[in-house]
């Protein structure tokens, strides 16, 4: 497959999956696009969006179309990692022999939903690290491998702050993007409402596999990146932190901890799908603007300032792309 | 197969054109300074200038300018992301031009992909030449350098009498800067001169400019004519002394006629020992031996051109000249038996011996020169050359003394004169004395001529302001003072209608009308000017005002004032000195 058909293949292949889930999902144009980078990336998404936005029809609509097994887990203060990872129980064969089985646990899938992750108390939240991270769990000293492709969505409430725990910062890395899922504009509001008051509700077909995904992973990877274009990222990474030499005012101001180097990958990685969805063949500075948001605003640690000033993370990585805009100068420049 | 080949040439003489219109701009702003600067200087008056030169200060810098950004490298790589960023093609050139050589697997797709995009460009379009920032601010720079510049020499904005009052700087302006050219063009100008010279050029500049008020103006007049006749008279001295030269080398040309060298000439200048010697000898001779005729006395040497010389030996008569052989011969012969016995002797007295045989021995041979220079320039003094001579020189000197007395030398006087020139050098046999005189003589001919210049120059500085130190010699620009045919005159000022005018301090002016001393009519108008010479007094005003109310008394006294203005000439005093005396 030469370069020309490897990104047809990816285009219509995200186009297919896409089209699929917008027979269900009405609008949410930007999560179902970041979490379909999310999936060609082989990143997990954090969702987070007032209940009822449709992040668990979107997850198990992508299932359906990609023709993936899907788990939900609805993340609770009670909840133990066992419950994620699965555990050990003493089980008796039928020659009444008895022995230690694993039973998986329902990370044990490729499409994982975990509803209101930030309900869990922080040692459960981190029994899904090692499946992030490593795509396999330990459990009784042994490793069990996740199957490929397999996608993290987790949610979080962002109102109900109330017996809730925040998402440790190594955790919130882990995720490739941080999608914010906005309330429906009224027109879409009442395509819902049709949709779903009606007889027909509408269902997604299978147009994918999870060959196709890893398939499209692998092509994503292949796209080339300019250095000046690589060092315009860097700047954007480099320019969340506020002690670095390149860091912008706003960071200066307002950020505790700037973006890790997770971060600049998620940045370029991003910018090379959304480049091969663009039909281009090579990654534009715009590609990394426009990822710059989801792949960053949960990186970026703000501090006391910010929080006094009701600055978000969204405006603090606005600025610091503002600033290395404006130091991006045409080299002609007459 | 595509052709995948990339031509950014079109793009890259794009932005070379691009450069070099931003450095147009640059440079014309810089001009623009620059202009603006010298439009500053030229309104100040410090440094004048013309259209020409401030379009020439504005323009250079541009058309540099714009050379050097046209001729400046165009790299592909900086072209390439240009084309990226103003064509929205979102870094296909610049990812295509760094991955040229790899082939990945989307490298040839990306390839295409840019060929084809920059082929749909066009690379006015991309590099469109706009009227920026820079040329607006370039445009301002020159806009506002040659308002400055327009309104500090635009006359139309000032009121009609200022604009009479330009034309005739305007004029006058023109009658120093003739003037003063010549001296700039001479070559041989001395420094001193062509500082003059460029001094009245300046003068004559701010005249023309208007950027001076008459009372400045006839100041600065007044200074550059007393510098004018310092230069004039420094013009006659060195005159003078080429003549000197000239007159001393006819001496010498003629005493080598007749066999006189001067080395032989140079001998009989005495040193202190020989006066000393000569003095003693003299002395031994008697009382009576020491009366010489005198006959060549300074003054006569002055007239020979021999002023340098010593006469003492010259006027030596005969008689005294063979006693004085005589004697120095006895001497001579007493010395030669001392140093024949020369054992008695000690060191010191045997080489006191030979120099006083030695003075004797030279003052033997200065005498006998001594002799026939007598002779030969006794018979100089008799012939009729040497009166040809000395009426040329004499004529020389007059008009020399003409020039310095500030009366230009006419035409007709340097014709004659530069015939008299021909005629003496027709007198002398020896070519090479007659071309050193011809050349000396015109020399000083031509400071004589220079020395009209000069006085032109100071002519042309103060007659046209009616001031003169009467001393210029052109007719028309009139005499300084007052007479039956000239009269102060000057700008600004001056009241002629017989109403008084309030002037500066108790003073009011009036054109005063009438008869004096029953000579017919005469006009005569106070001017407001500093004094035309000399420095400001130093005499307190008080101090002098008595002397003149009480010669202006005796005057109305002896009925020199006329009768209707005798009260008018009372009052005057008395407003200036409240009466007191």
């Amino acid at each position: 497959m030469n370069g020309e058909q490897a990104a047809t293949y990816f285009r219509d292949t995200i186009q297919a999956i896409r089209a699929e889930i917008g027979q269900v999902i009405v609008g949410q144009n930007e999560v179902v696009e970041g979490v379909l980078v999310c999936l060609a990336a082989n990143g997990h998404a954090l969702l987070e969006g007032m209940p009822g936005l449709g992040k668990t029809l979107l997850v198990r609509t992508l299932s359906q179309a990609v023709d993936l097994p899907f788990s939900r887990i609805q993340f609770t203060p009670d909840m133990m990692p066992a419950d994620v990872t699965g555990t050990n129980v003493l089980a008796s064969d039928e020659a009444g022999a008895r022995r230690f089985e694993f039973r998986r646990g329902p990370v044990f899938t490729n499409l994982l939903l975990a509803d209101e992750i930030n309900r869990a108390t922080p040692k459960t939240q981190s029994a899904l690290l090692e499946a992030m991270q490593e795509r396999s769990v330990t459990v009784g000293g042994h490793r069990h491998q996740l199957s490929e492709p397999f996608l993290v969505m987790a949610t979080q409430n962002p109102v109900e702050q109330e017996g809730t725990y925040p998402l440790p910062e190594a955790q919130l890395d882990r995720f490739f993007f941080k999608l914010i899922v906005p309330f429906p504009t009224r027109d879409e509001l009442a395509r819902i409402v049709t949709t779903t008051t009606g007889t027909h509700s509408g269902e997604a077909k299978n147009v994918s596999t999870g060959e196709d995904v890893l398939k499209i992973r692998e092509i994503v990877r292949e796209v080339p990146v300019a250095e000046a274009v690589l060092q315009y990222g860097l700047s954007i990474v480099v320019g969340t932190h506020p002690t670095g030499e390149d860091a912008s005012p706003a960071a200066r101001k307002y950020c505790r901890y700037g973006a890790s180097p997770r971060g600049a990958q998620a940045l370029v990685t991003a910018g090379k799908i959304y480049a091969l969805l663009d039909g281009r063949y090579n990654v534009s500075k715009e590609d990394l603007k426009r990822a710059a948001k989801p792949a960053l605003r949960h990186r970026i640690i703000l501090n006391f300032e910010a929080e006094a000033d009701g600055v978000t993370p969204d405006q603090v990585v606005g600025e610091v792309l503002d600033h290395v805009e404006a130091g991006d100068k045409d080299p002609i420049g007459v | 197969m595509q052709d995948n080949k990339l031509d950014l040439r079109p793009f890259r003489r794009r932005v070379r054109v691009l450069r070099a219109w931003r450095g147009l701009a640059l440079g014309l702003l810089l001009g623009g300074v620059g202009g603006l600067v010298w439009a500053v200087l030229d309104v100040t008056g410090v440094w004048f200038t013309e259209w020409s030169w401030l379009g020439l200060v504005f323009a250079g810098p541009a058309v540099l300018c714009a050379l050097v950004a046209l001729l400046l490298p165009v790299g592909d790589d900086a072209v390439a992301r240009s084309i990226d960023r103003r064509a929205g093609l979102r870094d296909r050139l610049g990812t295509m031009i760094e991955r040229n050589e790899a082939h990945d697997s989307f490298d040839e797709a990306l390839r295409h992909d840019a060929t084809r995009h920059v082929s749909e460009l066009r690379a006015r379009s991309v590099f469109p030449v706009r009227v920026g920032r820079w040329q607006y601010i370039a445009a301002c720079a020159v806009a506002l350098a040659s308002l400055v510049f327009l309104l500090g020499n635009t006359w139309y904005v000032l009121s009609p009498e200022a604009s009479k009052a330009k034309a005739e700087m305007e004029k006058i302006a023109a009658q120093i800067e003739r003037v003063a050219k010549p001296v700039l063009d001479r070559k041989d100008a001395t420094e001193e001169e062509r500082d003059f010279a460029n001094q009245l050029d300046a003068f004559a500049k701010r005249l023309e400019k208007g950027r001076m008020t008459k009372e400045e103006a006839m100041q600065r007049a007044n200074e550059l004519a007393k510098q004018a006749q310092k230069l004039s008279e420094k013009r006659t001295e060195r005159a003078f002394e080429k003549m000197q030269t000239a007159r001393e080398q006819l001496t010498m040309a003629k005493l080598g006629e007749k066999g006189l060298k001067k080395d032989q000439l140079d001998k009989l200048n005495l040193d202190s020992s020989q006066k000393q010697l000569l003095d003693q000898l003299q002395r031994e001779l008697g009382p009576n031996q020491r009366q010489s005729d005198d006959k060549f006395n300074s003054e006569t040497m002055q007239e020979l051109g021999l002023q340098d010389m010593d006469p003492s030996l010259l006027n030596l008569t005969d008689e005294q000249r063979d006693m004085l052989r005589e004697m120095i011969q006895k001497k001579l012969n007493d010395i030669d038996k001392k140093l024949a016995n020369s054992q008695n002797l000690t060191e010191d007295e045997l080489q006191q011996l030979l120099d006083q045989k030695q003075a004797l021995q030279e003052m033997q041979d200065q005498l006998d020169i001594s002799e026939e220079a007598r002779k030969a320039l006794e018979e100089f003094m008799n012939s009729p050359e040497y009166k040809d001579i000395m009426k040329a020189v004499q004529k020389m000197r007059d008009a020399a003394q003409q020039v310095n007395d500030g009366k230009p030398l006419t035409e007709e006087q340097i014709k004659e004169l530069e015939q008299m020139i021909e005629e003496l050098a027709e007198l002398l046999k020896d070519s090479k004395y007659r071309d050193m005189v011809i050349e000396q003589l015109k020399a000083a001919l031509e400071m004589l001529k220079q020395g009209k210049a000069l006085g032109l120059c100071q002519g042309a500085c103060l007659s046209p302001f009616g001031l003169n130190l009467g001393i210029n010699p052109i007719r028309g620009f009139g005499q300084g003072g007052r007479s039956k045919d000239d009269f102060f005159a000057g700008y600004g000022g001056i009241n002629k209608s017989d109403q008084e005018e309030k002037g500066e301090g108790q003073t009011n002016l009036l054109g005063v009308r009438g008869q004096r001393r029953n000579e017919g009519e005469e006009w005569f108008v106070e001017v407001k000017a500093p004094s035309a010479m000399g420095d400001r007094t130093s005499v307190p005003y008080g101090k002098v005002l008595p002397q003149y109310k009480d010669a202006a008394e005796k005057s109305i006294e002896r009925q020199e004032i006329p009768k209707e203005h005798e009260k008018r000439v009372r009052e005057y005093f008395e407003s200036l000195g409240g009466g007191k005396n």
